[in-house]
C-alpha cells in the first residue's frame, strides 16, 4: 500500500520537476539579399592586381590598387545602399550585399563617390559597420580636405619600350571633393538568382576603357597623378568620368 | 506514514539541491573614447571589466612571465618612452637581441593587425607570443601559469576578473588585452588641430589649446599634408595618425628583413612593414622597424633626400625618383614643430597606466 503510494509521489515529483516551458520556435522570415559585384577587366581579360597589361601606347602597366565609393544607390526614393566601399585588393569583387527584393530595384541610381550629404560629416560618427566610418574608410578619407576619396587608382608603369621591365613610373589618381562626384545610372537591371534568396548583379570595371574612353584618353606617361587639388581639375574630372564610364553590366 | 513523510521531504530536498555557484560578477569597464575617434570594437569573448583591466595592468608589469623573473612586458614597452623601448633592439632574458624595434603601445584597440609584419590579427593573439619566444621572455606558458597559480592574490584576481576558477594563458592574454585597450591617446595638440580642421566641436580647454598653437606648428601641419611639401598624410592621417596598411617606405634597395613578405610569401610584399601611428613620436625613438634612426631629424632627412627605390616601394612616395621631397632647412624645422604637437602628456602621465606595484 505504502510502496504504491510512494511510487505515485515520486512519479508526480519527477513529472513536475521535468516540466519546463517549451520554446515555441517562430518561423524565420525569409529575407532576400541583393548582391552587387564588380569584376575589373582589361578589355576582355579579367584583371588581377600586380599583373602586367599593355596600354594602347605600348606602356606596361601593373595596377596595384582599385577602390571606390558608391553612395545613395536607390530606385526612386527607395534606397538600397547608403554607402559601399569597393576595395578590390581587400574584399575582391564585392560591392555590397543588402536585403531587398529584385522587383523593388529594377534600376539603380546613385553616385560614384560620396554624396555631399555625407561627405563632410565626422567620419568617426558613422555606425561601426558603415563603410563611411573612418575605421573602415581608412585611407579613403582626407582629414585635411576634408572629405572622402571617391575613387582611387594606383599603378606602376613602364613607359620605355625596351623589352626590359622596369616599373619605376607611378600612377596615383585620388579623386574626391564635391565638384567631381559622378552620378551613375544602372537601368533595366536583371538580377540573377544565385542561391536561396540571393540575387546578384555582376558589373565590370574595364580599365582599358578607363584609359581609352573614346576621345577622352589618359596617357599614363604624362597624366599620372591627381589628388583633386587646385590646378588638377581637368585631369581629375577626366579620371573620374572615365572611371564611371568604365563601369557596365558584366 | 512517518516513513512516507521523511521520504517525501528527502526527495524534495534532493530535487531542490543544486550547487550554488559562489560567483563574482565582474564590473563592466566604461572606456572613455575621445569624441573624434570611432568606436572601439571589443571582442565578444573578452568584454572589458574593471577587474580584468586591473589584472591586465598587474600582469603587464609582472616579471614572473619571463623565464628568470627579470623582465615584464614593460621592459620593452616602457611608460616613460610612450610604451616602447628606447634601445634599437630589445634584449631578451638570455641576452639575445631581437631584430626589430619594439612597437609603441598606443590606441591598440583600433588596430587590425599586430607586429611590424602583421602576423597577429588580434591583440589577444599577439600577447600570447612574447612569453614563449626564446629571444624574449623565453618561458613556456605552462610554467608561466604555474608561477601565477602559486600566488593566491593572482588566483583571486583571475577569479574576480573571469568569474571562474583557474588560470591559463588565454585568460592572461585577455586580461592584458583589456588593459592595453584602455591605453588611449587622444588629447594632444594635434587632436585639437584635427577637430578644428574637421569642424568638430571643441571644449573650453581645447579652445584654449587652439589659441596656444604656434604659427610654426600650423605651418608644419600644412607641410605635412601638402603634396608638394612633406607629403606625409598619405600614410599618416586621421584621428589615429596612421593608415592601416603595410608599406615599403624606401629604406633600402634590397631587403635583409622581408617584413610582410615573410608572412604572406608574396614577393610584392617584401620590404613592407606596418605603418605605425605617429602619436607621441617625440618620445618613441629610435624609429623605423629596425630602429635605424635615432632622431626625428634623421627621419625627416630620410623622407627628404634618402629614399631608396626598390621594386616594392610604396607608389605614394611620389618623389622617390628624386630621393624624396627635398625639404629645405626651414621646412624641416616647421615639419618637426608639427610632429611635436603629437605628444600627448595626458597619456604618458596617466597614473592608470603605470606600474601598480
Amino acid at each position: 500500500m505504502y510502496s504504491k503510494f510512494i511510487v505515485y509521489i515520486i512519479l508526480a515529483i519527477a513529472v513536475f520537476s521535468s516540466c519546463k516551458d517549451d520554446q515555441v520556435t517562430e518561423p524565420i522570415p525569409v529575407v532576400d539579399y541583393l548582391k552587387v559585384t564588380m569584376q575589373p577587366t582589361f578589355g576582355t581579360n579579367e584583371l588581377l592586381l600586380d599583373q602586367t597589361f599593355t596600354t594602347a601606347e605600348g606602356y606596361l602597366v601593373q595596377f596595384t590598387d582599385l577602390k571606390c565609393y558608391f553612395t545613395s544607390m536607390k530606385n526612386s526614393s527607395n534606397e538600397l545602399c547608403q554607402a559601399a566601399l569597393y576595395d578590390y585588393r581587400e574584399t575582391g569583387t564585392l560591392v555590397f550585399s543588402k536585403p531587398g527584393k529584385p522587383a523593388d530595384y529594377s534600376s539603380l541610381n546613385g553616385f560614384v563617390g560620396v554624396d555631399p550629404l555625407y561627405n563632410h560629416e565626422d567620419p568617426s560618427a558613422f555606425a561601426n559597420d558603415n563603410p563611411l566610418n573612418i575605421a573602415i574608410a581608412n585611407d579613403m578619407h582626407w582629414d585635411w580636405n576634408p572629405g572622402y576619396i571617391f575613387m582611387k587608382v594606383e599603378a606602376k608603369v613602364d613607359t620605355i619600350p625596351d623589352a626590359i621591365e622596369n616599373f619605376d613610373h607611378f600612377v596615383i589618381f585620388h579623386i574626391g571633393t564635391d565638384a567631381f562626384i559622378q552620378p551613375i545610372s544602372l537601368p533595366s537591371i536583371t538580377w540573377t538568382a544565385s542561391g536561396t534568396g540571393l540575387y546578384t548583379l555582376p558589373l565590370k570595371l574595364d580599365m582599358q576603357k578607363f584609359l581609352q574612353n573614346g576621345l577622352q584618353t589618359i596617357d599614363l606617361k604624362t597624366e599620372y597623378s591627381s589628388h583633386s587639388s587646385a590646378g588638377q581639375e581637368v585631369l581629375s574630372l577626366k579620371v573620374i568620368q572615365n572611371f564611371k564610364d568604365a563601369i557596365s553590366f558584366y | 506514514m512517518k516513513y512516507l513523510l521523511f521520504l517525501f521531504i528527502g526527495v524534495a530536498i534532493f530535487l531542490s539541491c543544486k550547487k550554488d555557484k559562489v560567483g563574482h560578477v565582474p564590473t563592466p569597464y566604461v572606456l572613455e573614447i575621445p569624441s573624434h575617434f570611432p568606436d572601439m570594437i571589443i571582442p565578444e569573448d573578452n568584454p572589458m571589466t574593471v577587474e580584468g583591466v586591473e589584472l591586465g595592468r598587474k600582469l603587464f608589469y609582472e616579471k614572473k612571465l619571463s623565464g628568470d623573473n627579470t623582465i615584464s612586458c614593460a621592459a620593452c614597452h616602457a611608460p616613460a618612452n610612450s610604451f616602447t623601448d628606447p634601445n634599437q633592439f630589445s634584449v631578451g632574458i638570455d641576452g639575445v637581441l631581437g631584430n626589430r624595434n619594439s612597437m609603441v603601445l598606443i590606441n591598440l584597440g583600433w588596430q587590425n593587425f599586430f607586429f611590424w609584419d602583421g602576423r597577429s590579427k588580434t591583440l589577444e593573439d599577439q600577447i600570447l607570443l612574447p612569453v614563449p619566444n626564446p629571444i624574449e621572455m623565453h618561458q613556456s606558458w605552462p610554467d608561466a601559469v604555474a608561477k601565477l597559480n602559486a600566488d593566491m592574490n593572482y588566483r583571486n584576481m583571475f577569479f574576480n576578473a573571469f568569474n571562474e576558477e583557474g588560470i591559463d594563458s588565454i585568460k592572461v592574454s585577455k586580461a592584458i588585452a583589456q588593459f592595453l585597450r584602455t591605453m588611449i591617446s587622444g588629447s594632444s595638440k594635434y587632436d585639437v588641430m584635427y577637430k578644428f580642421e574637421n569642424s568638430l566641436p571643441l571644449s573650453t580647454s581645447e579652445n584654449a589649446t587652439l589659441l596656444s598653437i604656434a604659427a610654426e606648428e600650423w605651418a608644419g601641419y600644412d607641410l605635412f599634408k601638402s603634396l608638394n611639401g612633406a607629403d606625409c598624410f598619405h600614410c599618416h592621417n586621421g584621428p589615429l595618425m596612421q593608415v592601416k596598411k603595410f608599406s615599403n617606405n624606401g629604406l633600402d634597395l634590397s631587403f635583409i628583413d622581408f617584413g610582410r613578405g615573410a608572412i604572406t610569401g608574396n614577393a610584392n610584399d617584401n620590404g613592407k612593414f606596418k605603418v605605425p601611428s605617429l602619436r607621441n613620436i617625440e618620445l618613441t625613438a629610435p624609429y623605423m622597424h629596425d630602429g635605424r634612426f635615432t632622431t626625428l631629424d634623421q627621419v625627416i632627412e630620410h623622407y627628404s633626400s634618402g629614399i631608396q627605390t626598390s621594386s616594392t616601394i610604396d607608389p605614394l612616395i611620389e618623389y622617390a625618383f628624386q630621393g624624396g621631397v627635398q625639404l629645405d632647412a626651414q621646412e624641416k624645422s616647421l615639419l618637426k614643430a608639427f610632429l611635436l604637437t603629437l605628444t600627448d602628456y595626458d597619456f604618458i602621465n596617466n597614473p592608470d597606466f603605470q606600474d601598480p606595484n
